[in-house]
């Protein structure tokens, strides 16, 4: 190979506002919420809503919207006997963005990554490396994403690569969403890429095992090029 | 890699699952005698065959899940989430 290319990245988005909600599956909250056990679906108020169990759901937004999420969820279940706890800081958070992100996350983890069983929007509990992790696989769009900026650049020198798609550390999944809703046409990274998706898994492990998790993809990527952002 | 099934995520490796112990009929804690409550807490059949276990699903779900387990080949005959019975 004459040029070894960044196929796959890794951010730290331990940041993000995460809240752990926990409800009856048949009740109101439940009902509000509207995602099925094994998905995770982009809600109308900037938050990825992650049904991690069947009485457990996990919400992820931007760094400083924990405390309204919190209060928001709570009135959908006004009444009703639900745990609404914002967990941000009890949690750490990673994503694994990158053509080879899934054969990177294979060698940690025992399940099926190809599409017919885990497609995008599709999310499980599981050990990665020994670790009990929620794995979301939100694949990386045109519109949640921001083309390679300097902030974005991986770091150890490596050149940047104008309309290399590459999800941006500073970016939350609010603005991200928002630009999600206005359509791809105007983040259409440079370069005339195509509307394709990238393959993209959020990683959520206790907060104590943000090192050691970091340091197994940094292991397990290394072959692939892997870059942290 | 020896599988458990899940009802709720499927076959999972069995390390993600954390074992609680034989299944029993809970007594009315305001009628039990001391001797009933002792068998309830402490007393199993630790059978050499088919079993009713409760497990965790501790890095899956984190649902208890009824098994019914042969202990000697490690057959399953029949599994159910132990809170609503079924699988979701
Ligand atoms: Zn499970």
């Amino acid at each position: 190979m004459a040029e070894v290319s960044v196929e796959v990245s890794a951010t730290d988005c331990t940041d993000l506002a995460k809240v752990l909600v926990r409800a009856d599956p048949g009740g109101a909250l439940a009902a509000a919420l509207d995602v099925p056990f094994g998905r995770a679906v982009r809600d109308g108020n900037d938050a990825l809503v992650v049904r991690t169990a069947p009485d457990a759901w996990l919400l992820l937004a931007a760094a400083d919207l924990a405390t309204p999420l919190v209060r928001r969820v709570e009135a959908l279940g006004a009444g009703e006997f639900a745990s609404v706890v914002d967990v941000t800081h009890g949690h750490a958070l990673a994503r694994l963005t990158g053509t080879t992100a899934a054969v990177v996350l294979a060698k940690l983890c025992a399940i099926d990554l190809a599409d017919p069983a885990t497609p995008d929007g599709n999310t499980f509990r599981s050990l990665v490396a020994g670790v009990a992790v929620t794995v979301v696989r939100d694949d990386a769009r045109p519109g949640r994403l921001t083309a390679g900026s300097a902030g974005a650049t991986p770091a150890g020198g490596r050149d940047a690569r104008p309309g290399r798609l590459t999800v941006s550390p500073t970016a939350s999944l609010a603005s991200l969403d928002r630009s999600d809703a206005l359509g791809s046409a105007g983040a259409t990274p440079a370069g005339g890429r195509d509307a394709e998706r990238e393959r993209s898994y959020l990683l959520l492990c206790d907060r104590s095992y943000r090192q050691y998790l970091r340091d197994v993809l940094t292991d397990a990527g290394e072959e692939f090029g892997l870059a942290w952002t | 890699m020896v599988l458990l099934p899940c009802p709720h995520c499927g076959p999972r490796d069995a390390a993600e699952f954390g074992y609680v112990g034989e299944r029993a009929a809970r007594p009315d804690p305001g009628a039990a005698t001391p001797q009933q409550w002792r068998g309830y807490l402490y007393l199993r059949r630790n059978p050499a065959g088919w079993a009713d276990e409760l497990w965790l699903h501790r890095a899956g779900c984190g649902r208890y899940l009824a098994m019914s387990r042969h202990t000697v080949t490690g057959d399953i005959r029949a599994v159910r989430d132990a809170a609503t019975g079924g699988a979701d």
